[in-house]
């Protein structure tokens, strides 16, 4: 019986943090997708909505619904972005998020003659692994040894003595939930219209470049952060509070470069 | 044993709950339905000085009010009252006070430093719709005892009285509900109605709130058991929740108009 309850919490506890993170960070990156969609050519729109119906939100998560229902023939290791001292992906044997993602384009290229079934599967493919790119939280750098794999950083809940007596540990990989969790209320929409007016100005030089320059991007500037992001790190109410704007200009670069990569897949035949 | 279990499982489904409650759904309403009431030299202007939109900002000063140099402003959030039970004008704590005094700084934005300006906005988008929560007034002790006392659960656990207004009242049944769907829903006042009531400032704002103000206390009276209030206690919870939101968003945008205006 006591297994049985151990059994229980531990549920209980999973339930917890999936119920915290999930529906606002969805709605977050369903901002992006709102984005890509509206900056996608005619073409690109004609392209996206034959293969994937009027809109792509639900496709966020395609591959952990797939996880979720025992579907899936890939590892967790698929959803992590690997990248080499220069900021070149490692493409490691085994799973590996870029070359999913170029094994998954290269179908789509070719669809001509394959099954219908097969290219939705790869775009979805694409389309979840570029959002696990542009999280912080998903790089991993040669050059870092701790960014090899997760780790555990304490938060606080303020800057003083008072408030510091509150501190929660987080994974790394979860810890930029912090961001969307606090925030709702807001919607895919209201997101969508918050990055275009917050970010608009600057969306061709994010969606400049291959997909290795925007895994670099990423890469040069998750290095500053694991400078000092390293495990068990404390971080402040105030770091918390400074962090915020970086990670919606992290969605935004998401957005843009999707439309980007849905734009190009359109044209390829 | 099967008790125990049964008491874990209840334990886990009113956990998450709770945890998944938050007063960021009434602030993101009420700034989406200031966004969308903005006139077009406002909208261009508060861009100039903030770079995201308004509901972005709706929680900005519960985020920084526990760090410096932002602390003061930690204790602006309700009104607050004297002891004729009238708005205290002359308390510097009051949220009605604090959203008139930077709405005066304001009538000359052009002559503040960029960075004053736009910390005035931020204080603003939270301090309009703050003032207008019916759980955030606070009367000298004696009078009015009522704010600092607490509410109970079916374990007869205190819960907080503040919370029930701030998160749990204008969510009531609507646990579907997004911040835009509320603002379509809500926000559908006529010009004329609009204008009526953003007619005054923030101390008469305070004012015709008060009414609601009151209803609370024989709404959620001290030591009355939360789970246990009726369906229709619940709605008109509810009610006078959505007419103070609806209130707040349209005078948000008002004031953000009036500032900009020139």
């Amino acid at each position: 019986m006591k297994r049985l309850i151990l059994f229980m919490l531990s549920v209980f506890a999973v339930y917890c943090v999936s119920a915290q993170t999930g529906p606002s960070t969805k709605r977050v990156f369903e901002g992006s997708m709102i984005l890509a969609q509206r900056h996608l050519s005619e073409d690109g729109k004609a392209f996206v909505k034959s293969f994937l119906g009027q809109s792509f939100y639900e496709d966020v998560q395609y591959l952990y619904y797939l996880e979720k229902k025992n579907q899936a023939s890939h590892s967790n290791d698929i959803h992590f972005l690997y990248l080499d001292k220069n900021f070149r992906p490692m493409k490691r044997e085994g799973d590996d998020l870029i070359a999913k993602i170029e094994e998954s384009m290269a179908v789509v290229r070719d669809r001509e003659g394959r099954e219908r079934a097969e290219v939705v599967n790869a775009l979805r493919t694409i389309i979840n692994l570029m959002c696990d790119m542009h999280n912080i939280g998903h790089v991993r750098l040669e050059s870092v040894p701790h960014s090899m794999q997760d780790f555990k950083i304490w938060r606080y809940s303020g800057d003083t003595p008072k408030y510091n007596k509150r501190k929660f540990q987080v994974e790394w990989s979860r810890f930029w939930n912090v961001y969307s969790g606090s925030h709702n209320g807001m919607t895919g929409t209201m997101w969508a219209d918050d990055y275009e007016l917050a970010y608009g100005a600057k969306a061709k030089e994010y969606a400049a470049g291959s997909l290795y320059d925007w895994a670099a991007d990423v890469g040069r500037t998750a290095n500053e952060i694991y400078k000092w992001a390293v495990p068990d790190y404390e971080m402040s109410r105030i770091q918390r509070n400074d962090l915020e704007d970086f990670y919606f200009e992290m969605m935004a670069k998401l957005g843009y470069r999707l439309a980007t990569m849905l734009d190009y897949l359109a044209q390829q035949q | 044993m099967k008790k125990l279990i049964v008491l874990i499982i209840s334990f886990a489904v009113l956990s998450v709950n709770s945890a998944m409650a938050w007063g960021g759904f009434a602030h993101s309403a009420i700034t989406e339905i200031a966004e969308r009431n903005l006139t077009p030299q406002a909208r261009e202007k508060i861009h100039y000085y903030l770079n995201h939109s308004l509901p972005f900002y709706a929680i900005w000063m519960d985020q920084y009010r526990y760090t410096d140099p932002y602390r003061p402003s930690g204790k602006w959030h309700s009104n607050w009252m004297d002891e004729n039970g009238a708005v205290d004008v002359l308390n510097e704590k009051c949220a009605a006070y604090q959203t008139d005094r930077i709405w005066r700084e304001m009538k000359n934005y052009h002559k503040l430093p960029k960075e004053q300006v736009r910390l005035n906005l931020l204080y603003l988008i939270h301090l309009v719709a703050d003032m207008h929560c019916p759980g955030h007034n606070v009367w000298p002790k004696k009078s009015h005892p009522q704010y600092y006392y607490h509410l109970t659960n079916n374990k007869g656990k205190k819960e907080s009285f503040h919370k029930v207004w701030d998160v749990d009242a204008i969510q009531y049944g609507r646990k579907k509900w997004t911040a835009s769907y509320y603002a379509d829903k809500m926000a559908t006042l006529s010009e004329k109605e609009i204008k009526k009531i953003c007619k005054g400032n923030p101390f008469k704002w305070a004012v015709t709130s008060l009414p609601h103000a009151e209803q609370t206390f024989e709404l959620t009276p001290a030591g009355s058991n939360k789970q246990k209030y009726s369906k229709k206690t619940r709605e008109e919870m509810r009610r006078i929740c959505d007419e103070e939101a609806v209130k707040a968003g349209y005078r948000l945008a008002y004031v953000m108009n009036q500032i900009f205006k020139k």
